[in-house]
């Protein structure tokens, strides 16, 4: 990891992505030079509200400011991640930080990306528990064992940072679900409680839904939670091939 | 309303190593599927008379055929060794970011080294 002291970073060059539906003006990037406080390592979200306190049209979401809400998706210097819980020691090099919208998905305005075709996606899993076992509301006992299985995968946010930076998603997001769906995907299907798991894997099992993923990995590398769309990804896989042979 | 703009500049974002060899996989694909043709025509004349043999040998001979058929083999070499690295991957293995990095750079070597010893051998 790169640390560059903060101390060193007296203004900041930053470059943001500027878009405007109303003006109906191609996007741009926008340079600005913002005095960065030097004595701690800021986020790239407080980066951004310095650069709004100049240019206050610079429209971004954001919310909890803590990498729980998963809002402040972006594009920084090259690689998704949340705004909020980004410092800028990781990111910034030679004082340059470049900032773009999610790939792959319509941009609204700068920052903003439409997240239509990502949750359509996530919709399409149902991502909820299916059980025949529900007995008027009561809740359904699981196994610590099997309660362990759901770590690494219940913990996404579907900040959208994993598909978006998933070529297979980028050529086919109507077609092939995207790693935060599948994970998820994933997570009910290996839930003790659920009694749809073959249905489940009945709809993943085209050439598209989950095939297209090869593996590249990029999902993984941005999740700033740390999770493993690939993995669970693959379990997905071995279960459909299973069922076929 | 105009259709609103999608960021997508690929030289502008980050490709981890694993990225990199997946598209490599693919172009590699690319290239066989162009070049097999013409050698495998050359296998069939080489196998069909003495003079096909011969015509064969001489056009191997010539340095423009070499480079294609040297690019061909690296393009055979990295992919059968992508698609076992893949293979592997299906089968659960491999499946952490630190794995699936190594096994990038692994395959991405281990195709240059058997690339240059096939080089070696054509020349």
């Amino acid at each position: 990891m790169n640390t560059i002291a903060t101390e060193q970073i007296s203004t900041l060059k930053m470059s943001i992505y500027r878009y405007d539906p109303d003006t109906g003006n191609k996007p741009f990037m926008q340079e600005m030079d913002v005095d960065i406080p030097g004595d701690k390592d800021i986020m790239v979200l407080d980066a951004l509200h310095l650069a709004k306190e100049q240019d206050p049209s610079i429209s971004f979401r954001r919310s909890c400011r803590e990498g729980v809400c998963g809002s402040d998706g972006m594009n920084i210097n090259g690689k998704n991640g949340l705004g909020c819980i980004t410092p800028l020691s990781e990111v910034v090099r030679k004082n340059k930080l470049e900032i773009r919208p999610l790939p792959g998905l319509p941009v609204v305005k700068d920052l903003i990306v439409d997240m239509t075709q990502f949750v359509d996606q996530y919709k399409k899993i149902r991502p909820y528990l299916i059980s025949d076992k529900q007995d008027n509301g009561k809740e359904i006992p699981q196994t610590v064992e099997d309660r362990d299985k759901l770590d690494g995968l219940y913990e996404c946010i579907l900040c959208g940072c994993c598909s978006t930076a998933c070529p297979s998603f980028w050529w086919n997001p109507d077609k092939f679900l995207g790693p935060a769906a599948l994970l998820q995907a994933y997570r009910f299907i290996s839930d003790s409680r659920d009694t749809a798991r073959e249905e489940r894997l009945d709809q993943l099992e085209d050439a598209f839904s989950v095939f297209r993923c090869h593996g590249i990995m990029n999902c993984v590398s941005v999740c700033p939670k740390g999770l493993n769309p690939t993995k669970a990804i693959n379990e997905i896989k071995k279960m459909l091939v299973k069922r076929a042979l | 309303m105009s259709k609103p703009p999608i960021y997508l500049n690929l030289l502008k974002i980050q490709l981890p190593i694993a990225g990199v060899s997946s598209i490599l996989h693919r172009v590699s694909a690319v290239g066989i599927f162009f070049l097999f043709l013409p050698f495998s025509i050359l296998l069939v004349m080489a196998s069909n008379s003495e003079d096909g043999y011969l015509t064969a040998i001489y056009l191997l001979d010539l340095i423009s055929v070499k480079i294609f058929l040297v690019l061909l083999l690296i393009g055979l070499a990295y992919h059968y060794i992508s698609g076992i690295r893949h293979l592997v991957m299906d089968f659960g293995y491999w499946g952490t970011l630190k794995a699936g990095r190594a096994s990038a750079i692994g395959t991405i070597v281990l195709s240059g080294l058997v690339s240059l010893i096939l080089m070696v051998i054509v020349w």
